[in-house]
Formats: C-alpha cells, structure tokens, sequence
C-alpha cells in the first residue's frame, strides 16, 4: 500500500470515528418544530405590522378632521442600541484592547467584539437573541458565554456575559464553592438584558445563575 | 452515511411523510458534517439546514436535490458561523458537549485530526465531503459551487498539507 492510500485509509477512518463521538440529539424533530412554529409565527406578524402601518396612516387623519381632538402622539420608536458598549479591558502579548458588547440594530443578535485604540471593533463571536420563554419547549430566560478566554501573556480572565429575558431585573451568578461573581447589567433592550459577570478568581468549569423579575419572583435558574 | 435516493419518486408537498422520513435519515449526518467541517454548534446549524429545507421544499423536483441542498446549506452555515469564530484564539474553552471522550479519541487517529486544524476551511471541506461522506469531485464540485478542476487541486493541497504534518508529528 502506498503513501497516499495509507494517509487516505487513516483519514476515512478517523473522520468514521469522530463523527460517531457526536452524541445522538434527544428530540431533535420537536426542536425542528420548534423552529418551524416560530418562523411562521414571524411571517403573519410582519403582515399585520404592515397593515397596522397602512391602517393607520389612513385612519389617523380621519380622527383629526372628524372629532377634532387633540392627536395622541405615537409613542416614540425605541432608540437603536448603541454601538458598542465596553465590558472589560485586556493587555494581550503588550496590546491593550477593549473588549465590548455590539447588538445588532434590529435587537435580534448580538456580538462580543474586540477593539484596539483607533480601531473599528472586529466580532469575535455572535448570537442570536432566542425566543425567551418559548411555550412548545421549558422555557428558558437566561443564556450565557464566556467572554474571554487564557489570554496570551496576560493570565485568565473569568468573564461572562448573561442574556436575559426583559422580564429579568437582577441576577446573582455563583461560580465553585458559593463564591458570587460580580454583575453588571449593561444594556437593556426591549428584547434581552446583557449582565457582564466577572469572577475574581478566574475562569470558573460551571457557574449557577438564578434570575428574577422586578419583584424579586424568580424567573429562571440553571448552570452554565 | 444514508441518502434519499431510494424515496425520488414520493410527491413534494410542503410538508408530509418526505419531509419527515429525508429528516430521519439526515438529521444526525448533516449534524455530523457540521461537525467534521468544524462548527461548534452543529445541532444548531443541522436544525437550520432544515427549516431552510422546509421552506423551499415544494420547489426540490427529488430527494437528491434535497439531499444536495441540504449538504450544500451545512457547508455554507459552517462556514458563516466560523467566520463569526475567526478570532478563536481569544474564545473562552466552553464545557465543549461535543467533545470526544478519552475511549472514543483512542478510536480516531489524534494526528490525523490535529492535522485537519491546519487546514483551510475550503481543503478541510473537500475532504471531509471526499472521505467521510464518499462524494465524487463533481458532486463536490456542486457542492461547494466550483469547478472540478478546483475540487482536484484543493484535494491535492489538503493532503500535502496533511502529509507534511503528519511527517512532523512522526519525527517527533
């Protein structure tokens, strides 16, 4: 057998045997419905906010001239969400560098960016914002990533970053042995609350993270 | 790896016992390429594939254009996804779900796997779509919407490139 057939053998069987390490998914066609559901559920909504938009321009004015009352004002357009907005600092290998929050302006997803002095802030992963509380799967109101890793020449960092439900006011995380991370909520937005959690003690193998609404009622709770 | 070929001649319909039988067949190979190819959430990206798939079902004329169809959309979102990755070197070490266990890694042969890290995105998607999904240069070619002749000339780079490696490794 020749070299190439060898390198050829070896790579078949190693991607046999990797791709047979993926663990089965648990109920993967209820997930896929899942998602079908919410993409149709989008679909109507975009319809009727377009008639919403066509109806009302038609009968607003209708209003005016038949009753001749003063004109509520259409609630202002929510802001769109900042740029950027900086978690932490880091020196990596003698480079000092922001690391931020950027949300995309439609609210829907979000990045973890980095940004040196000067330079436009480059993503260095993105998410989507979920449906919270999807009624067809247990609700869920909490997601979580870590920020940052080892980073190079500059030690660990235990970072995270919390999404939340809006309906979320605080969250207390808890990394090994009850230790609290200090958290931060910052940013806001109709659709999801963003807390930059840091641990002290460095990066932590599992944290809990409990939420709770305004009124101290807890929303969610899970580990991360 | 199983294909639909052997149901071509069910009727489309948006939705039915084709759409749903393509998915039992396919759900955990599409998951699987994902994660051949790299993706760290392939569960995400095979569940995409097939909300995509669902929408443009009643347009796929067989299941081998949906089988085509679907392979071509997991490449493509593996590839978006590890563009949003690019900077993985400053990427926290998550609880990796994926992650093979220490008897499943002795299955595999670690060198050759490590070596596939050093590949570019392209050469590691030939491959993978070559030696584990057993396609042709030309289904490769449709696959990844090049030419034939592009198909050959990556393969050939992959494998110098793993060849070289793998040589290091062994001097080692």
């Amino acid at each position: 057998m020749n070299d190439r057939d060898d390198l050829e053998d070896r790579l078949r069987a190693t991607l046999h045997d990797r791709a047979h390490t993926v663990p089965r998914s648990q109920r993967p066609r209820a997930d896929l419905d899942v998602r079908l559901v919410r993409r149709d559920r989008r679909r109507p909504f975009l319809m009727v906010a377009a008639a919403a938009v066509v109806i009302g321009a038609v009968a607003v004015p209708v209003v005016v001239t038949h009753r001749d009352e003063p004109v509520r004002q259409t609630p202002a357009a929510t802001p769109p969400p900042p740029k950027w907005v900086e978690l932490t600092q880091v020196t990596e290998n003698g480079v000092d560098e922001q690391v931020g929050l950027s949300v995309d302006p439609d609210d829907k997803g979000w990045c973890i960016s980095v940004r040196t002095a000067g330079a436009k802030p480059a993503p260095n992963a993105c998410y989507g914002v979920p449906v919270w509380g999807d009624e067809v799967v247990p609700s869920r109101y909490i997601t979580a990533v870590g920020v940052l890793g080892p980073v190079q020449g500059g030690g660990s960092t235990g970072s995270m970053l919390f999404v939340t439900a809006p309906r979320v006011d605080s969250l207390v995380v808890l990394g090994k042995d009850g230790v609290a991370g200090e958290v931060r909520e910052v940013l806001r937005r109709p659709g999801a609350v963003y807390f930059f959690v840091r641990f002290a003690e460095g990066p932590m193998t599992s944290v809990h993270a409990t939420a709770r609404d305004r009124k101290g009622e807890q929303v969610d709770s899970g580990n991360f | 790896v199983k294909t639909a070929t052997d149901k071509a001649g069910e009727p489309r319909t948006t939705s039915g016992a084709g759409f749903d039988s393509l998915f039992d067949d396919c759900f955990e190979s599409m998951k699987r390429l994902a994660f051949l190819l790299g993706a760290d959430d392939p569960e995400n990206i095979a569940q995409e594939a097939f909300v995509r798939l669902h929408a443009r079902w009643a347009t796929l004329t067989d299941e081998d254009r949906a089988t085509a169809y679907l392979r071509r959309t997991v490449v493509n979102l593996s590839r978006s996804r590890l563009r949003h990755l690019r900077v993985v070197r400053r990427s926290p070490r998550e609880p990796d779900r994926m992650a093979a266990s220490a008897e499943s890694l002795a299955l595999g042969n670690q060198a050759v796997w490590d070596s596939l890290a050093l590949l570019t995105p392209r050469q590691r998607q030939v491959l993978v779509l070559r030696y584990w999904l057993d396609l042709d240069q030309q289904a490769i070619a449709d696959t990844l919407g090049v030419a034939v002749g592009t198909v050959k000339a990556t393969t050939n780079q992959a494998m110098t490139v793993l060849r070289t490696a793998l040589a290091k490794e062994e001097i080692r």
